[in-house]
């Protein structure tokens, strides 16, 4: 890692996530493994970054059940890419560290992502553990930055602009009050807010797609970018160099969708069904007015019999 | 003289027969009563059971809606059947017809236990059809009969339906429609709109404007939706006779175990099975050659049996045995009590 980058502290490393199609995930036939592609990146924006390389490191991954693997990082070109296979439905953590002595500083950069092997799940076993919706959480990590599942989240749930996102910042399983933690949105819109005494630092998704209607697309996604930073005064050596105090920066990327309210209306939706209800119950009574005569008395007169 | 059969062990069916007092009681039963509760059982187990954790499955055969997203204890087959069609014909023609396969086989395993009764006793929409016709009932409007021709032209809808809901997952897979039309039955079945609501779940009441496909399907889910209500009101299962479900049904119905016989040799022509037939099935009076008589509109809510004054004519049997047939006491117990239209 260049010390340019992390002097300048608005440069984050990240980590996007691809699926790969062995399976198709979001479907509830995906019963086999699923694999996803994590590509290193870096840079202040999500459409900023740039693919960035690492070597002799490796992936590692924090499984829902607690189980942990690795997965070593490739270099292709300018690119560092690891193929993570997951088994089971649930969340996991991947997490790349690199670690540097700066002057004073042990600089710690921490590229999380959360990866999802997700159903749609029709009624599917996986539709009604709660389980496995919730995050994944590494209590012996010096510093992770996790964020926060809504309490109907699922395995298909998607993250929506308007919504509030939430992430914590933790350190060996307990809240780190006062960090830092800076949002970017896929458009470069940002904000920076300190987490408070149970790690916590909330943000709303603004909306930041604005096509022509006719270009609209509901699966849009944008890419969000989160980092969050604490220097804490841990000194040591590493790699030979001594080191008076720690700065840890970790990083975490996530997709979000269109809101709803976008594109859908419940005003046309209720107004068509009111309106054929009605319009069909007053067709049904007119019509059977109509089929209905008039009694005619019928009046012999016997004199012309 | 005794007979070749004497001292013969009895068969199963005869060990299974019920004790005489045992069957005259079934027989006699306040049947309409009996079915209400028994649809109300299956109203809050279909669309509120989600709740609770239960889990049966993605491949029932009612419409137990999946956009009852947190309601629903299983979904409907039709949902994922219609998702997993529209896969890449690539994928369809390779692993992906094992999927449709397994699937395919577990709905058939639900739906050979109850037949066409999953739409007469199971089905949460049909139940919200009785209750609409209650209203009416309690509200003192007449209902609607269609006319014979009438009958017999509508009553091709709903396999127009199936095909469409077969052919146009089948176009999006190959690339020739949009998945924007998603899975275009439930798009336009009232289910959708219905059953989340009834679980205030009110997300599918909207129309979506986000592309020209979804425009047109929700509308239509809409329109769909008021023409249900509507005619629910003034025909009896007005949505059953034009459902894929039911057609689907139908042409899987041969082998399952719950069926509604007719012995035609006890049958006087009397009529009132097809007066009290909700779907206004003419043969079930008519046709005295078929013991098979549940026709592909038959929804086998057993009204018929119930309505039935003569011994034996009409019965309901599993896998062969009867379990409720038609009887002189029955009738006439159930019509001192009165009937539900």
């Amino acid at each position: 890692m260049r010390s340019e980058r992390s002097a300048k502290g608005d440069r984050s490393g990240g980590m996007n996530e691809a699926n790969e199609a062995t399976a198709m995930s979001g479907m509830s036939f995906g019963r086999g493994p699923t694999v996803k592609t994590l590509a290193l990146r870096m840079g202040a924006e999500p459409l900023g970054a740039k693919d960035e390389t690492l070597t002799d490191s490796s992936v590692q991954i924090l499984a829902n059940d607690g189980a942990r693997s690795s997965a070593p990082l490739v270099n292709m070109g300018d690119a560092s890419r690891a193929k993570i296979e997951i088994q089971n439905y649930g969340f996991y953590n991947a997490a790349v560290t690199r670690k540097a002595v700066h002057g004073r500083f042990l600089d710690v950069q921490i590229a999380q992502a959360e990866l999802l092997k997700g159903a749609m799940a029709h009624g599917g076993h996986s539709d009604h553990d709660p389980k496995l919706f919730k995050p994944t959480m590494d209590d012996k990590a010096p510093f992770e930055l996790i964020r926060e599942h809504g309490p109907d989240e699922k395995l298909w749930t998607t993250i929506r602009s308007g919504e509030k996102a939430s992430f914590l910042v933790r350190s060996y399983g307990a809240p780190v009050a006062g960090a830092r933690v800076t949002f970017v949105s896929q458009e470069g819109w940002r904000k920076v807010v300190e987490t408070d005494a149970n790690g916590r630092a909330e943000f709303t998704l603004i909306r930041d797609y604005f096509p022509d209607w006719a270009d609209f697309n509901r699966r849009h996604s944008g890419v969000f970018l989160v980092w969050a930073k604490k220097e804490t005064p841990e000194a040591g050596v590493y790699g030979g160099q001594d080191y008076a105090a720690t700065r840890y920066q970790a990083s975490l990327s996530g997709r979000y969708y269109p809101s709803p309210a976008d594109y859908e209306s419940y005003g046309y939706g209720v107004g068509i069904v009111v309106f054929v209800t009605a319009f069909a119950g007053l067709s049904i009574w007119l019509f059977r007015q109509r089929r209905r005569k008039c009694f005619k008395e019928i009046v012999f007169n016997e004199k012309l019999a | 003289m005794k007979s070749s059969l004497d001292g013969m062990a009895p068969n199963w069916r005869q060990r299974l027969t019920l004790p005489r007092g045992m069957r005259d009681a079934i027989n006699g039963v306040d049947f309409n009563r009996f079915r209400f509760w028994l649809q109300i059982f299956f109203f809050v187990l279909l669309v509120y059971g989600g709740f609770t954790g239960l889990n049966l499955g993605n491949n029932l055969p009612t419409f137990s809606c999946g956009y009852n997203q947190n309601g629903r204890p299983g979904v409907c087959y039709l949902l994922p059947l219609q998702h997993q069609l529209a896969m890449p014909t690539k994928a369809l023609l390779g692993y992906a017809s094992l999927t449709i396969l397994s699937g395919l086989f577990i709905f058939f395993l639900w739906f050979i236990v109850l037949n066409k009764g999953w739409c007469g006793f199971v089905c949460p929409l049909g139940t919200v059809q009785d209750w609409i016709t209650d209203l009416r009932v309690k509200m003192g409007a007449r209902f609607t009969r269609y006319s014979q021709a009438s009958f017999e032209t509508l009553s091709w809808i709903k396999y127009v339906l199936l095909a469409l809901m077969i052919v146009i997952p089948l176009g999006i897979g190959a690339g020739y429609f949009s998945h924007d039309l998603g899975a275009p039955y439930c798009m336009i079945c009232p289910a959708r709109l219905i059953i989340p609501t009834l679980a205030l779940n009110f997300d599918q009441l909207v129309l979506d404007f986000s592309s020209p496909g979804k425009i047109v399907m929700t509308t239509l889910g809409a329109i769909t939706t008021g023409l249900f209500l509507a005619g629910s009101f003034v025909k009896k299962r007005f949505w059953c006779f034009f459902c894929p479900m039911s057609a689907f049904h139908y042409l899987l119905s041969k082998p399952a175990f719950f069926r509604l016989i007719k012995d035609g040799d006890k049958c006087t022509r009397c009529g009132d099975c097809y007066t009290v037939c909700d779907l206004q099935i003419k043969e079930i009076a008519d046709d005295v050659k078929n013991p098979q008589i549940m026709m592909d509109d038959c929804i086998v809510c057993l009204k018929c049996v119930a309505a039935c004054p003569e011994q034996g004519a009409l019965k309901a049997t599993f896998a062969g045995r009867t379990v409720f047939e038609s009887t002189e006491e029955g009738f006439i117990k159930r019509m001192e009590k009165g009937t539900r239209a």
